[in-house]
């Protein structure tokens, strides 16, 4: 399994978008990019582009918004934040995603558990 | 929820701004594509490479801007076939659930469509009266009204002579002048000379032009035809009257018989216009009676025509308008007696009548309200037997909501069984609404009438009006026990079959029962008194003798009525007298029962007080012949012929309503006079009639109906068209006898005459009798109707109570009671629930029947408290009928499973 790059679970891109724009504030999509892959230690088997879908799908429920502003080389770019309804979504979503690993991690434990016996 | 609103809304801005929001994205790809070039490059790789990178990591230019759009717009179409495919899957489910109910769903059915044929029907009804007939250039098209002022009430009738004043005021409208009437129709068929009457217009010449409707053959009228010294008989045929066949084109140039006087056809019109419009034959307004003689022509007074005018089109409405009223109020200034408050205003024509198109509007709209009413009290109780139902399956909807059915999935599948139902409901509607012309039409003798099959014809509106009504009618029953029962209290429910409680029977539909039975109670005393009613009139005495009376229906040729007036009447009849076993004979223009109303409305001379009264015109011995008892002075006599004294016998109801503190003996001598309207023809206005003798009272047309009688003589109102020879035979002569001479007396002078229509007493009697029964059914039915829908009510809420309080029951019964105790007491509940709806419904009965009696004709008899306390038991007995069901399940509740879930 080594080497081979992780695929994200369906609905997890939207929650580390939203910790990424939490963490970084105002930042483009390629910034976002370059954030999750150094973050990421580069694991993550995904195409650049859907993280635009995601972009576009937490755009629709309110939980991002957008401004046009000029990049780090004076190009026109997109820049990305948080609204407070994304501040609550995130916190909401990421305390439910320590749960379900907690709860998976202890699951796992004892059925590793039951047939080391 | 206001989430999820959010988001489709926002994805459906997306769509329309999708231009935009793509050349965005083109943007901020292409910056993307080019810093991760660049960064590519910063790594070794050459230009080339490190953009075909680029894009590679990207995920592909035109994939990445698709899956774009795709987040970004609505669900792609499989989403929405998706969704659809549940709603199909609840609809299959809810329908076969519903098709094992079939007692509740047959009963949701029948009653969500008796309320659903009115308020659908309205609608289609009105469509019979909207909107312009066929072939009308409405553009420019105006009606000419008058306006409300001072006494005045707005109007759209004129008289002549203003009519002829605006026309010819040269102001830019082209105007038409027209009014309907009744007209006698002579023609020869193979049978003889038929006489009937049509529905004629009288119209200015340019009528059909002016609307922008071609004749289907035929020049039409000339303008000669608007001048009264040169206008001459002529006339245009519309449809060809009941038949239904249509004009026929080769009656062009003919000759018709119209009121005695011969009209030659010079147009033909066309047949859906003159259809729409119910016009069977046009004729020139010049030849209008009222015009005939110079008081009526010059006649401002009276407003009795319509004008419709087309604008030119140089005309605006405006100027139109100021024009028009510059003319009525010179009119107003020259003829101020008359014309002073009259101000002209200009209407656009929509196909209805101006003075009728806002009295349609009110009545629609108090039609639709009341049929709503209706439909909403029958809503709430299906709502009421849904709960019921849903009470009863409270454990299965558990089960659904704990294997993981949310609550609006739970919800709608409710609301989906809600709108099966009122699919079929509103489909039971349709089809009794399709058949009622039909059925009509069958009853009456009659084919439906074109407009009738017009109106029913299925277009778009009609069909929105309909699935309109079924899911509005779906929401209103349905979405109180969705939301109620699609939060099933899951464990109590899981735990036992016995219905623990938790729901009460809400106070709204315990209202509901009480105000239908309010409802239903007056219909129930009103329908007993009717049925008191017809037994008093079938049992009454009809005031003359029907056995040995015989009478055959004579068509008297028009032309020769003219030049020998009573020649072949008189003939016939001296012969029927020669015959063997006729002890009398006379003649009349109808007969006692004969269903051919010939009301006019009379009163004293020189008092403004009319009465309404049946007039039959009749010849010498009538009285003896039909054997109608004379009370004062004398009957119609051979003396009372033409130029001589005008007389008329009354029968002894009249008399009392036009001389109420005169005695009998002394209404002889008096004098009589007809309203003006009902005596155009022949008599001028003025004319009175000398009262000669009083009869006892007999029937008129119907059974049924008001016993004031006139009587006068037929030799001076002469009969054109049709009269009725009436003969008695001798006591004891048979039947066969009186018809057999009755054939020979006629056939000697009309060679065509039918032996099948000689028509007896008993005959008239009995059809008399079989008709006023079907109409006392009509009248007694609503009743039922509203009895009938007040039981389901009962039914839904005694149900739900009963379904609630189960385990109470269950208690008692464990406690000792015996199950008739339990039986008893829910009984009583009931009778506690409907006791005021019987109160208040016969309090109202009360009113409606001292305030209305006279207007419905009741008795007010030692049968009006009877009808009170049958209503009032009838009303009882159908609540505890309706109740035995769903409380003979309470009392058998095993008390074992009430109890498990405590």
């Amino acid at each position: 399994m080594a080497g081979e790059k992780l695929d994200l679970l369906k609905g997890t891109l939207d929650l580390l978008v939203l910790q990424i724009l939490s963490s970084m504030g105002p930042v483009h999509g390629y910034g976002l990019a370059r954030r999750l892959e150094q973050v990421s230690g580069d694991e993550l088997a995904m195409n650049e582009g859907t993280i635009y879908t995601s972009l576009v799908r937490l755009q629709h429920r309110r939980l991002i918004k957008t401004a046009w502003g000029t990049s780090e080389n004076n190009r026109r770019a997109k820049y990305y934040s948080l609204t407070r309804a994304g501040e609550k979504a995130l916190a909401a979503e990421a305390a439910n995603w320590v749960r379900l690993t907690s709860v998976i991690g202890r699951v796992l434990a004892t059925s590793q558990g039951e047939t080391s016996q | 929820m206001i989430r999820d609103i959010q988001e489709v809304l926002s994805r459906l801005r997306a769509v329309f701004r999708r231009r935009a929001l793509d050349q965005d994205f083109d943007e901020e790809f292409t910056a993307h594509i080019d810093l991760l070039t660049e960064q590519n490059e910063r790594r070794g790789l050459d230009r080339q490479e490190a953009r075909r990178q680029a894009i590679l990591q990207m995920g592909g230019s035109n994939a990445t801007k698709d899956l774009h759009r795709e987040a970004r717009e609505l669900p792609p179409l499989q989403r929405v076939l998706d969704v659809l495919h549940d709603i199909w899957r609840d609809l299959i489910y809810g329908g076969r659930s519903l098709a094992k109910a079939r007692a509740f769903t047959f009963v949701c059915v029948v009653t969500l469509g008796i309320g659903m044929v009115p308020v659908i029907g309205i609608p289609w009804a009105s469509r019979l009266f909207m909107g312009p007939p066929p072939g009308v250039h409405t553009a420019g098209l105006v009606e000419l009204v008058m306006q409300a002022r001072g006494p005045l009430q707005a109007s759209d009738r004129w008289s002549y002579p203003d009519f002829a004043d605006m026309r010819d005021a040269g102001i830019g409208i082209a105007m038409t002048g027209w009014v309907r009437e009744q007209t006698e129709l002579s023609s020869k068929t193979a049978d003889g000379i038929r006489t009937e009457r049509v529905r004629t217009m009288f119209v200015s010449s340019n009528y059909f032009k002016l609307l922008g409707v071609r004749l289907a053959a035929g020049a039409g009228f000339d303008l000669s035809a608007d001048n009264p010294l040169t206008a001459a008989p002529v006339a245009i045929l519309g449809y060809d009257g009941p038949a239904r066949s249509g004009p026929d084109l080769g009656m062009l140039g003919k000759t018709l018989t119209v009121n005695g006087i011969p009209h030659v056809v010079v147009g033909i019109a066309p047949d859906d216009f003159s259809d729409t419009v119910g016009v069977q034959l046009f004729l020139p307004l010049e030849m209008h009676p009222r015009l005939q003689n110079k008081s009526g022509r010059y006649d401002r007074d009276s407003e009795w025509m319509y004008i419709y005018g087309r604008l030119s089109s140089e005309v605006g409405m405006e100027q139109a308008k100021a024009a028009l009223s510059a003319v009525t109020a010179r009119l107003a200034a020259q003829y101020p007696e008359t014309n002073e408050f009259r101000a002209g205003s200009l209407e656009p024509y929509d196909g209805f009548q101006y003075a009728q198109r806002s009295e349609f509007m009110i009545l629609q709209s108090v039609l639709l309200a009341l049929t709503g009413m209706v439909l909403l009290v029958v809503c709430l109780n299906i709502s009421g037997m849904m709960q019921v139902r849903g009470a009863m399956r409270e454990r299965e909807l558990s089960v659904r909501q704990a294997i993981g059915a949310s609550r609006g999935r739970l919800a709608r599948y409710l609301l989906s069984e809600a709108v099966i139902l009122s699919a079929l409901g509103s489909a039971l509607a349709m089809i009794v609404l399709y058949n009622i012309p039909p059925v009509l039409a069958w009853w009456i003798g009659q084919p439906i009438p074109a407009e009738f099959r017009e109106a029913l014809r299925p277009n778009l509106s009609s069909a929105a009006i309909v699935v309109g009504v079924t899911l509005l009618t779906s929401l209103v029953f349905g979405l109180l026990p969705a939301l109620r029962f699609s939060r099933p209290a899951i464990i109590s429910s899981l735990k036992d079959d016995a219905g623990g409680g938790g729901h009460r029977v809400g106070r709204i539909q315990r209202v509901a029962v009480a105000l239908q039975i309010c409802i239903a109670i007056p219909f129930l005393v009103l329908s007993g008194m009717m049925v008191d009613r017809v037994r008093s009139l079938a049992t009454a005495d009809l005031g003359f003798q029907t056995d040995g009376l015989a009478a055959v229906r004579l068509d008297l040729d028009p032309q020769k009525e003219k030049e020998q007036p009573g020649f072949f009447l008189r003939s016939v009849r001296e012969n029927l007298e020669k015959a063997s076993g006729i002890e009398s004979v006379t003649a009349a223009d109808g007969l006692p029962l004969d269903f051919s109303s010939r009301v006019r409305r009379v009163a004293p001379q020189g008092e403004g007080k009319f009465v309404r009264a049946h007039v039959t015109r009749v010849a010498e011995g009538y009285l003896d012949t039909m054997r109608i008892r004379l009370l004062r002075g004398r009957g119609i006599a051979t003396e009372d012929r033409t130029g001589s004294e005008q007389v008329t016998v009354i029968s002894a109801a009249l008399a009392d309503r036009l001389f109420p503190s005169t005695a009998t003996a002394e209404v002889i001598g008096k004098r009589l006079m007809f309203s003006v309207e009902d005596w155009q023809q022949g008599a001028s206005s003025g004319e009175s009639f000398t009262i000669v003798g009083v009869t006892a009272d007999f029937v008129g047309a119907e059974i049924g109906e008001a016993r004031e009688q006139v009587l006068l003589p037929l030799a001076q109102h002469p009969v054109l068209s049709t009269v009725f020879l009436v003969a008695r035979g001798m006591a004891g002569e048979p039947s066969a006898k009186l018809t057999a001479a009755f054939q020979n007396a006629v056939r000697d002078l009309d060679l065509d005459f039918k032996p099948g229509s000689v028509i007896t007493g008993g005959q008239i009697r009995k059809t008399s009798m079989r008709r006023f029964l079907q109409q006392s059914a009509l009248t007694g039915s609503p009743g039922g109707i509203v009895l009938a829908l007040a039981a389901l009510g009962i039914y839904g809420v005694v149900g739900l109570m009963v379904a609630t309080r189960t385990r109470e029951m269950a208690i008692r019964i464990a406690l000792g009671a015996s199950r008739t105790r339990v039986l008893s007491t829910v009984l009583f509940d009931i009778v506690k629930l409907v006791m005021p709806g019987v109160a208040g419904g016969l309090l109202i009965a009360l009113g409606i029947v001292r305030i209305f009696r006279e207007d419905l004709g009741l008795p007010l008899s030692s049968v009006e408290y009877l009808a009170y306390a049958v209503a009032a038991a009838i009303a009882i007995i159908v609540a505890v009928l309706a109740s035995l069901a769903p409380a003979g399940r309470a009392a058998s509740v095993a008390p074992i499973l009430a109890m498990r879930s405590e």
